[in-house]
């Protein structure tokens, strides 16, 4: 017999997944801890940028992972399983809804320039880029778009992606060099690396 | 840790830096020098304007911690599950488990116990038979047997001693009777103290020798009388017509 528990923040997501199977509701704490914030920025970027969707979309994540932990196969890697999940119920609302609404093209409160001592030239570029930036990635289309989001802004490997997607590797590497090259003639005009030096 | 691929090494190197199988890898993406700068910028703004993670609302953890509690009820605290929790641990082996070794230990307690406990008779037996065994020993009659009986019956006593009388008349021409003395204390004055020692030839196995065919026992040296009532028909008519 463990004497001192193994802390939760050292267990794999998979691990926790079994403790959450058998009720342990700090196993439950550690997965909120880890995949919430990812998880609301993941659908608020998808759900049109609305925040009380976003949060919507992600309790019912975490009350799917409550109700019907048996439903995740501990075999495979639980944050391709949740994003697989998230990804599901992204295209169901878009099927329910049938129209996407258009991405907001003015700034987003969250990136507001706090720090007044910061270098404003800079800050401008940065908002002016974001801008190009998601102009270009709404003219992409929804399959070039979506992998070079999960690839850059969730961090999923290609491999994670392919799962997620259900594609092939080569599939998914093959978008991203499209999302990639086209991102990259849209924006070679804006150099910010460049105008800072 | 995640798999590094095309983007990061675009990230990480410069185009010169590239080597010839990398070169040939980011060739669909990025052919020439220009190309791959232009991406390289674009990534690494991408990856400054990425915003970090959203906290989500305290509002959305407590409706998913009530559903926890919903979904999976605590037991209600009984003393005996702190019990059983450390008399049968879920995760040790069953040998290792109190419960099992106590229940084990008991089991054999009550096997082994019959084993001592009927050694423990069996000493006692045999000190019963030894003991026995010296009591019988001295066999030989004493008075003091026959002077409890007079004690309690003062008349039979006194027929004992008429008895005494006439057989002392009688004589037996097959028996050597040594009639003991009688004691000439004053306190024995009644009491009569005899022993007999009947010859070999008188011995017979299952016959008695009382005048009364009463058995007086089996011991080779206990026969008092050897003369049988039958052979002196008087006295056996004389002893019936008493009784």
């Amino acid at each position: 017999m463990r004497l001192i528990k193994t802390p939760y923040h050292k267990l794999s997501d998979e691990e926790i997944m079994i403790s959450i199977s058998k009720g342990d509701k700090r196993a439950f704490d550690e997965l909120y801890q880890r995949y919430s914030g990812p998880l609301v920025s993941f659908f608020f970027r998808l759900m049109w940028k609305d925040r009380e969707k976003a949060e919507d979309f992600m309790h019912d994540l975490f009350a799917k992972i409550i109700r019907k932990p048996e439903s995740f196969d501990p075999t495979r890697s639980f944050k391709t399983w949740m994003y697989s999940v998230a990804n599901n119920m992204v295209k169901n609302e878009y099927k329910k809804q049938e129209v996407r609404k258009n991405t907001s093209n003015g700034l987003d409160s969250s990136y507001a320039v706090n720090d007044v001592n910061t270098n404003v030239l800079h800050e401008v570029q940065d908002v002016q880029f974001r801008s190009e930036f998601e102009t270009s990635l709404a003219a992409l289309d929804d399959k070039h778009s979506e992998a070079f989001k999960l690839r850059h802004i969730d961090g999923l490997s290609i491999k994670e992606i392919a799962e997620v997607l259900e594609l092939s590797d080569g599939t998914v590497k093959s978008r991203l060099f499209y999302a990639t090259k086209y991102l990259a003639e849209s924006l070679k005009d804006f150099d910010p690396i460049l105008n800072r030096e | 840790m995640m798999e590094r691929d095309y983007l990061d090494i675009i990230k990480e190197k410069e185009f010169i830096e590239l080597n010839s199988a990398e070169r040939a890898e980011l060739a669909e993406v990025c052919a020439t020098e220009e190309e791959f700068n232009a991406t390289k910028a674009m990534l690494l703004q991408v990856d400054r304007i990425v915003v970090e993670p959203i906290t989500p609302e305290p509002k959305t953890k407590e409706s998913l911690d009530s559903l926890f509690a919903q979904t999976y009820p605590k037991a209600t605290p009984i003393w005996y599950n702190s019990v059983f929790t450390v008399i049968v641990p879920k995760h040790k082996p069953v040998y290792r488990q109190p419960l099992v070794q106590i229940a084990a230990a008991f089991l054999l307690f009550w096997m082994v116990f019959p084993f001592f406990n009927s050694n423990l008779k069996m000493e006692d037996k045999q000190l019963a038979i030894v003991e026995k065994k010296q009591e019988e020993k001295p066999v030989v009659e004493t008075a003091e047997s026959e002077e409890a009986q007079t004690n309690e019956n003062p008349i039979s006593a006194a027929e004992n001693e008429q008895e005494h009388d006439e057989l002392q008349e009688a004589e037996t021409p097959t028996s050597t009777l040594v009639f003991a003395e009688r004691s000439s204390a004053p306190g024995f004055a009644d009491e009569l103290v005899f022993s007999a020692i009947v010859s070999e030839d008188e011995k017979t196995e299952g016959s008695s020798t009382h005048p009364d065919g009463i058995f007086m026992g089996d011991s080779d040296k206990t026969i008092a009388f050897g003369q049988s009532a039958q052979e002196t028909s008087d006295l056996l008519d004389l002893l019936t017509a008493t009784f």
